[in-house]
């Protein structure tokens, strides 16, 4: 009894060293960084280091499906515009708009690099503008803090990692998307008398031509990628009313807007569109018909029928079940994020509705993130959109839940560092292991962490043949690099007077810019005329010319996911256990 | 009084911090990318190929002169275009550069063509392919003495055409040279004019 007493006071004393300490730490600190917050200095050094290792990995992805098209959409807009705005017929029916094409296209005028790894490095500056409006709608809602671990969040989220560098429009559309988010939060945070977001550090009431202009760039750079972006304008329009009847409700107060704040909305809206048709000539011609009809045709892409994977189940795009996405996001975002996520919209629910029964202001900012993350999935579904190539063109709503997930952590964290100290400590430690756990996971995949699944799911080995994993093409790269070193180091001879014949899975472009000129690409139908047979996972491309000797294969979280094998060589047939490697 | 002045104080404070901060962030996310793209621009190595292209169709026109990074060229219905609109089925070129190295080499060389082409070391032919549709491949390991060497490279189109010089220095898969990241004792560089394009080094 006495010795459990004597380590309790032990313990307690050790604490109160510790909280001297740090107490001692902050006001140093404080007087030394003038006034600026530590958690701050730790974003700025992450900014900094992931853009040194952006640029020092860049070279490694590879290019994928949708870079092509896209670079030939640039320079159809550049000509639309140094020819004297005559539209091409395609041009004309375009479903996007060409902001980060148009971009990529001026670029390429003085890149020393070629078309691809051009578009990589613009890819990786868009991304870093998403990063960098991912954390200041966390620090909006959350202080310092907030931002920190939105930030941290998703970064360390594989599957939007590794697209960061060569997906060319829904990287760029989820930046433009989270910058709205981050205005219109601005705005809804700012509006009413202490809306319930007390942890919002540094908001000023938006005024001033800046906050506008961002607000309508913001705007329009989202929708000049993607039109979906539209629904930014109806979360503004959408939670203003909300706000104004709540103050109605609670305060007695008409429910009205202002004209202060109703014409530099509309400015801000009409200055979006306007931005949003200089990138995309259809629109241009018919600035309202064009992007609806524009809307209609992507919400309902019924032109393309891909088959997709769903739990092991063979779908047609056209058809996909309702829990598609959901599906889809349980397995390939981490844990952690998922339980942070649901565990901030379950105390914001519980919140809100104390907050109704106590008529005081409803945390409008935080219910903004919500409806980003749960609308767009949740109209695709009620539409029977047409769906493949998993999350992939739902990346956008990733950043909010990552902000609802760190600002969650962060509130969290704050509420109870008074309460319950150890807690805090506990909730470090989980926040450091999970920190290493995911950048091993980065480092492991690397530079195909969109192949990334979560333990939960059984990691990629269990999910390779039961949902799409390398669908985008990227991994052709490494493996015809392989290739060409395997084929070079066990036949010298032959390599230098042999121009070999390569058939596979997946766009022409991906064998013609990854293999050099002595190997020719040759297609899937004279297949068995040719000398090696590379492919990628997608399409079942993995289980065809399984008799053919491999020679080398891409492996990333014990499963492959790209092979090459040699077509002219067959290997004895054998018992296999009925869930061998290729 | 003194109490709200205080409080917009703190609150004035706080959004100074912000602003401060917000323009530090964004200094660190979003400089990195540009000044390093901006310093490859500034750095990026002269062209070491000298190619001259002749529109076969009008023998009397001038040759179009590009320099070119690597020897490395694949023309199809999605990729026509030749310097300066020339018809890409009906078009002969020529390409040079100067390779120096600094001590003897057996280096795996290999010429890729589909047309007729001809590679030359000091003006000595050491490879040649003649294929009117089909893309062939031959190749040597060619021992190299130090100094200064002219390579050329005569091809003439027809079909869809393509056309590559690949060289191994590094003991890997030839590849297109010259690589990006420097090999030691190895140096390509772009032709001067004249008669002698590649004059021994000082």
């Amino acid at each position: 009894m006495a010795l459990s007493s004597k380590a309790g006071h032990g313990l307690q004393s050790l604490r109160e060293r510790v909280a001297r300490l740090l107490e001692a730490s902050s006001r140093r600190w404080q007087a030394l960084g003038g006034g600026v917050p530590f958690l701050d200095v730790l974003s700025c050094l992450c900014f900094a280091s992931i853009a040194v290792v952006m640029i020092v990995t860049l070279k490694d992805y590879g290019l994928t499906y949708d870079e092509e098209p896209h670079i030939q959409y640039g320079e159809r807009v550049l000509r639309f515009y140094t020819d004297g705005f005559q539209p091409s017929g395609t041009l004309s029916r375009s479903a996007y708009g060409g902001g980060f094409d148009l971009c990529a296209a001026l670029l390429r005028r003085i890149s020393p690099f070629d078309e691809y790894l051009t578009n990589h490095v613009l890819a990786a500056f868009v991304a870093q503008l998403g990063l960098l409006g991912t954390w200041r709608l966390g620090r909006l809602l959350a202080g310092p803090a907030g931002g920190l671990l939105s930030l941290l969040f998703l970064v360390l989220t594989p599957v939007y990692y590794g697209h960061q560098f060569n997906n060319p429009k829904d990287i760029p559309f989820a930046a433009g998307y989270v910058w709205g988010l981050y205005f219109i939060a601005r705005l809804l945070l700012a509006r009413g008398p202490g809306d319930g977001s007390r942890h919002a550090v540094g908001v000023e009431q938006p005024s001033g031509f800046r906050y506008w202009l961002g607000l309508g760039v913001a705007l329009g750079l989202g929708m000049s990628v993607r039109v979906g972006g539209a629904i930014l304008m109806l979360y503004l329009l959408g939670f203003i009313v909300l706000i104004s009847l709540d103050e109605r409700w609670r305060l007695g107060i008409p429910a009205r807007i202002s004209r202060s704040m109703l014409w530099p909305i509309a400015g801000s809206v009409l200055g979006g569109w306007a931005l949003m048709l200089v990138f995309w000539p259809r629109a241009l011609k018919d600035p309202v018909q064009g992007p609806a009809a524009a809307l209609e045709t992507v919400s309902r892409y019924t032109a393309y029928d891909s088959p997709t994977l769903l739990r092991g189940q063979t779908l047609s795009s056209n058809h996909v079940p309702w829990d598609y996405l959901p599906s889809y996001f349980l397995v390939q975002l981490p844990e952690l994020t998922l339980a942070c996520f649901m565990a901030a919209c379950a105390v914001l629910c519980v919140q809100t509705f104390r907050c109704l029964r106590q008529r005081r202001p409803i945390a409008w900012g935080w219910w903004l993130l919500v409806a980003a993350v749960l609308v767009p999935p949740g109209y695709a579904i009620v539409r029977h959109s047409t769906l493949y190539n998993g999350l992939r063109h739902f990346l956008f709503i990733v950043p909010p839940l990552c902000v609802l997930a760190g600002a969650g952590w962060a509130v969290v964290t704050r509420t109870l560092a008074g309460r319950r100290p150890n807690w805090v400590i506990a909730l470090g430690a989980v926040l450091g292991l999970f920190v290493f756990d995911q950048v091993h996971a980065l480092v492991l995949y690397h530079p195909h962490q969109q192949v990334f699944f979560n333990r939960a799911s059984g990691g990629l080995r269990s999910a390779v043949e039961r949902y799409e994993t390398e669908y985008y093409g990227s991994v052709y790269r490494e493996l015809a690099a392989q290739l060409v070193e395997e084929v070079w180091r066990t036949d010298r001879v032959r390599y230098l007077n042999t121009t070999f014949d390569v058939a596979g899975c997946g766009s022409k472009l991906f064998f013609t810019r990854n293999l050099p000129l002595n190997f020719q690409y040759q297609s899937m139908r004279h297949a068995n005329e040719a000398d090696f047979y590379a492919s990628y996972v997608r399409d079942g491309c993995l289980k065809r010319f399984r008799d053919r000797r491999l020679v080398t294969q891409v492996e990333r979280g014990g499963a492959s996911i790209a092979v090459a094998r040699d077509l002219r060589q067959r290997i004895a047939r054998r018992a296999r256990p009925k869930r061998a490697l290729p | 009084m003194t109490e709200h002045a205080g409080v917009a104080s703190t609150r004035e404070t706080q959004a100074g911090v912000s602003r401060r901060v917000t323009r530090w962030a964004a200094a660190c996310a979003l400089l990195p990318i540009p000044l390093w793209f901006g310093w490859a621009i500034l750095h990026e190595p002269a062209s070491a190929w000298r190619a001259e292209f002749r529109n076969t169709a009008a023998p009397s026109a001038p040759g179009v002169i590009v320099a070119e990074r690597k020897l490395d060229h694949y023309w199809d219905r999605s990729n026509p275009d030749v310097a300066d609109g020339i018809d890409p089925h009906a078009f002969s070129a020529r390409w040079d550069t100067c390779l120096e190295l600094t001590e003897a080499r057996e280096i795996p060389f290999m010429l890729v063509a589909s047309g007729r082409a001809r590679f030359e070391i000091d003006g000595e032919e050491k490879l040649a392919v003649a294929s009117d549709t089909t893309r062939t491949t031959t190749g040597g390991v060619l021992r190299l003495e130090p100094g200064v060497h002219h390579l050329s490279v005569d091809f003439s189109a027809s079909g869809w055409p393509s056309i590559a010089l690949q060289a191994s220095f590094d003991g890997r898969a030839p590849r297109a040279f010259p690589a990006a990241a420097p090999i030691p004792g190895v140096r390509v560089t772009h032709p001067g004019p004249g008669t002698q394009p590649c004059p021994p080094a000082p």
